[in-house]
């Protein structure tokens, strides 16, 4: 399509939110909350894209119901165990005080967490990693309940949503941000933003790899577009894999197959092998521990068919997962698996980014006026996430930074913008529309995916990283050249993939520097050629920032203001 | 591996007069889902084949299909030797299965889709009986793909007249809320309830497996009981329906 003298559609607002998970849209409600005129843009469509729709398991928060003996301070160190060490201790605390809050929150704006049988208040679900049963939840859609609240709230306050829309570049005036440009996909035609505070909040990445439970849209937007705006990024080389997810059939490979606590996992001799690696957790044990624990066994030739291992769920009374996990029992009902009798075939998948962009106790990034929420911001989970430690991180920095945006848009005023020079970061994508006998976005992206779970994956190693970088250079030299089937521009998902492949590739990049830089095994990073966790030199974060086009990379303390290492035991 | 065989609806209103379909091979083994059909051919065939899908499990309602006639999400259904994959229908199409979702949610636009209540909670969590929770629970579980929509005979009739299941659904999770005190049935009333057949084909093709009529015949009951105290305020032929209506639900 040729597209020469094209226009551009144009806001102004004091808060511009990017993503419309669960972060963004806290997020969004905070700000209007507090008097700033908000707007939130999302490359898909409301409730219908991110991870937060697909979030089966519950929120962490330790709040007035708690069972005898739980306090914030468990909590705390709870997570600050399971990331070995690396998670800042000053957001961790601000998590485990202000989460259950945000979770009675939520129910006064709409969204209903289970109750227990008396109704008096809320049923509680457990996580590898937590020492009490700490969790709301509803059903297996706790994280669609959340948003359908925070969504319902924001028609509600009349925040402007724009859909369908990628942002492609945040702006700046030097020391601040001033905007962002974009693309709505649904016309093709270039958005540009004029706003005084930017929050970011566009997930992860777990597109980045071959097997993963993300939704297709987690690209690693929200990173690679924090870290061309000057911002630093930190912790990239976690990566965490979630042991459960489906084998077959291929497009639901990868995808959550089970939750953890009411999962028991047996090799093909029918053994409960977690015995063997954390005899006191089991199954409960950090992913760290169970996704490598499944890896073994499958190596050593103790797997199923499809390359997994088996969850067992056959020990509930009759009628349990039907009731709490009423999605998936439809899917298993319809796979021809009856989880009261047989095993579900599982195995590890690209689940969550630890790492993302370093920010301060108001979730604002080293660039004044950028804020970053939930998955994209790095800090409170380490090497390692706790199971459903995200969605009470994103409710808790989604809230922080909708607060800081608000109060920072009211002591400044717009950044001058020059949509000349706003353009020209749009203009590739219409490039791409007209490129012929580039390789396919989609093809690409394969190429991509295989290389990391090959080489930066769940094992890793020097050698496998050097040539993770060789083969991710020559993948360079294809993505300004990629060229894509359908040439007229509305709707064109071929032309999403194709943009959504820079962000993957600068992000491939980031983990895959850090994890060389990083020469020791911690949390969600083994190195089969550096086994053991180094607390004397590696109580460290790896930062990342660029400089005129390069990636830099430095080291910085982890925070440990309130428990070290040689405290662990409690 | 056997081979395949899909016959797909193509159309892209900017290029073609009229839609027409393209017959496809694919390598076919049981248990595979629609879906793997549908990237198959957009990855190995022809990149301009257009399709939604975003959560591959059953989360964003994106992959909606018919598929051999039948309305139903392509990562939920699984694929057969020989089949047919055509767009939903009553939703405008935007290219090859992807279908204009923005047209039906601004149907919704008007609902006022939050809990909208006067009281605050004298104390959190407040009290609610499990049972109480149920009926909310399952009108939960929507994920809006809008397969119920694309069977719906009343809503095919007259669209304007009548919100559709989805809506109802949408609109009913409040309306079973044990907290919200906004009086959901006039809503439903304006939304066109009463044209609501009761047919049940909606039941049968929710991969959730709601059943929006359940909802339906809720509000309708509910409206019965308004309609008797308002008598004077519904004209005749909303009587006739509301009393039609009853006498089925007893059935
Ligand atoms: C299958 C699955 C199950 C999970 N289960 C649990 C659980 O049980 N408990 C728990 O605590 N955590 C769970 N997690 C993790 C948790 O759900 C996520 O970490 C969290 O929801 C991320 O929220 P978010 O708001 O940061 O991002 P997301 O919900 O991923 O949303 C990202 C948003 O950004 C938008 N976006 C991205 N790029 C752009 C761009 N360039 N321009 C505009 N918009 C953009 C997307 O469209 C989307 O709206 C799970 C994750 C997955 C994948
Ligand atoms: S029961 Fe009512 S809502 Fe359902 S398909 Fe029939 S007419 Fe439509
Ligand atoms: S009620 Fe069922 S079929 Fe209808 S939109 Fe919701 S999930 Fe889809
Ligand atoms: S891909 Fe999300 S519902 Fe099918």
């Amino acid at each position: 399509m040729e597209k020469k003298n094209w226009d551009m559609i144009n806001f102004e607002t004091d808060v511009l939110v990017i993503g419309g998970g669960g972060a963004g849209a806290m997020a969004a409600y905070e700000a209007s909350k507090h008097g700033a005129n908000v707007m939130i843009v999302l490359k898909g469509r409301p409730q219908r894209c991110g991870s937060t729709i697909t979030a089966p398991g519950a929120i962490a928060g330790v709040g007035d119901w708690h069972v005898p003996g739980d306090s914030p301070d468990i909590h705390f160190m709870d997570t600050i165990k399971g990331g070995s060490f690396l998670g800042e201790q000053g957001l961790v605390r601000i998590m485990a005080e202000e989460s259950a809050e945000a979770i009675l929150e939520l129910e006064r704006i709409g969204a209903l967490w289970e109750r227990t049988e008396d109704g008096k208040t809320y049923a509680l679900r457990v996580g590898g990693g937590h020492s009490f049963y700490r969790c709301t939840y509803l059903e297996d859609r706790t994280g669609r309940e959340m948003l359908r609240a925070l969504f319902g709230e924001l028609k509600k306050r009349n925040v402007r949503i724009l859909s369908d829309t990628i942002i492609l570049k945040l702006l700046d005036n030097g020391d601040r941000v001033a905007g962002a440009v974009g693309l709505e996909m649904a016309t093709c035609e270039m958005v540009l933003f004029r706003a005084k505070t930017v929050i970011l909040a566009c997930g992860g990445a777990g597109n980045l790899y071959l097997h993963t439970d993300n939704p297709t849209g987690i690209t690693g937007d929200g990173f690679s577009l924090a870290l061309e705006s000057g911002a630093q990024l930190m912790d990239m080389e976690f990566v965490q894999f979630f042991p459960l997810g489906f084998c077959f059939p291929p497009s639901l490979k990868g995808a959550l197959a089970t939750i953890p606590g009411y999962t028991r996992l047996r090799n093909s001799e029918g053994e409960r092998f977690m015995e063997k690696y954390d005899p006191g957790q089991m199954e409960l044990s950090t992913r760290d521990r169970v996704s490598p624990g499944i890896l073994t066994e499958i190596k050593e030739g103790r797997g199923g068919p499809n390359g997994g291992v088996f969850a067992d769920m056959t020990y509930h009374p009759p009628g349990f997962i039907a009731r709490n996990l009423p999605a998936l029992y439809q899917l298993y009902c319809k796979l021809g698996i009856d989880p009261e009798k047989d095993y579900v075939e599982v195995a590890p998948t690209c689940h969550f980014f630890m790492g993302g962009a370093k920010v301060d106790e108001n979730w604002q990034s080293t660039v004044p006026g950028l804020f970053v929420a939930g998955e994209t911001a790095a800090g409170i989970h380490g090497a390692n996430r706790l199971g459903q430690n995200a969605l009470a991180d994103l409710l808790v920095s989604g809230k922080r930074a909708g607060r800081g945006a608000a109060q920072f848009s009211g002591e400044t005023g717009h950044a001058p913008v020059d949509p000349k020079t706003a353009r020209k970061f749009v203009e590739y994508a219409f490039r791409m529309l007209n490129n012929s006998g580039g390789s396919r976005p989609i093809s690409l992206r394969n190429r991509l995916r295989l290389l990391m779970w090959d080489k930066a994956g769940a094992y890793r190693t020097e050698t496998g990283l050097e040539e993770a970088l060789k083969d991710l250079d020559e993948l360079k030299a294809d993505l300004g050249r990629q060229s894509i089937t359908l040439t007229s521009g509305p709707h064109n998902q071929e032309l999403l993939e194709g943009l959504e492949n820079h962000f993957l590739v600068a992000t491939a990049k980031c983990v895959i520097e850090a994890a060389l830089k990083r020469t020791e095994s911690r949390g969600a990073h083994f190195r089969e050629d550096y086994p053991e966790t180094d607390n004397d030199s590696w109580l460290e974060h790896i930062v990342l920032y660029e400089k005129n086009g390069t990636l830099n990379m430095k080291k910085t303390p982890a925070d440990l203001r309130e428990m070290t290492t040689s405290k662990e035991t409690r | 591996m056997k081979k395949g065989k899909v016959t797909v609806f193509r159309y892209d209103p900017t290029r073609d007069e009229q839609p027409y379909f393209e017959a496809h091979e694919f390598p076919f083994r049981p248990g595979i889902f629609v879906l793997d059909v549908a990237n198959h051919i957009y990855e190995k065939i022809d990149g301009s084949f257009s399709f939604y899908s975003s959560c591959r499990n059953s989360h964003c309602g994106l992959c909606g299909a018919k598929i051999n006639g039948k309305p139903g999400l392509m990562c939920r259904e699984f694929a057969t030797q020989e089949m047919t994959l055509e767009p939903l229908s009553n939703i405008s199409v935007i290219r090859d299965l992807m279908i204009d979702r923005q047209q039906y949610e601004e149907t919704m636009g008007g609902l006022r889709l939050f809990l909208d209540r006067l009281k605050e909670p004298a104390s959190q969590p407040e009290k609610i009986e499990r049972e109480d929770l149920e009926l909310f629970k399952v009108a939960s579980r929507c994920v809006e793909c809008y397969a119920c929509v694309s069977i719906c005979p009343a809503f095919e009739e007259n669209r304007h007249e009548f919100l559709g299941p989805a809506g109802i659904v949408q609109m009913s999770r409040h309306a079973v809320d044990p907290r919200d005190e906004l009086n959901r049935e006039i809503v439903a009333h304006s939304a066109g309830v009463l044209n609501c057949t009761l047919c049940g084909k909606c039941n049968s093709v929710c991969p959730h497996g709601i059943a929006p009529k359940t909802y339906v015949e809720i509000l309708l009951s509910r409206l019965k009981e308004i309609g008797e105290s308002l008598e004077n305020h519904l004209n005749l032929s909303q009587r006739a329906v509301l009393e039609q209506r009853g006498s089925e639900n007893e059935k």
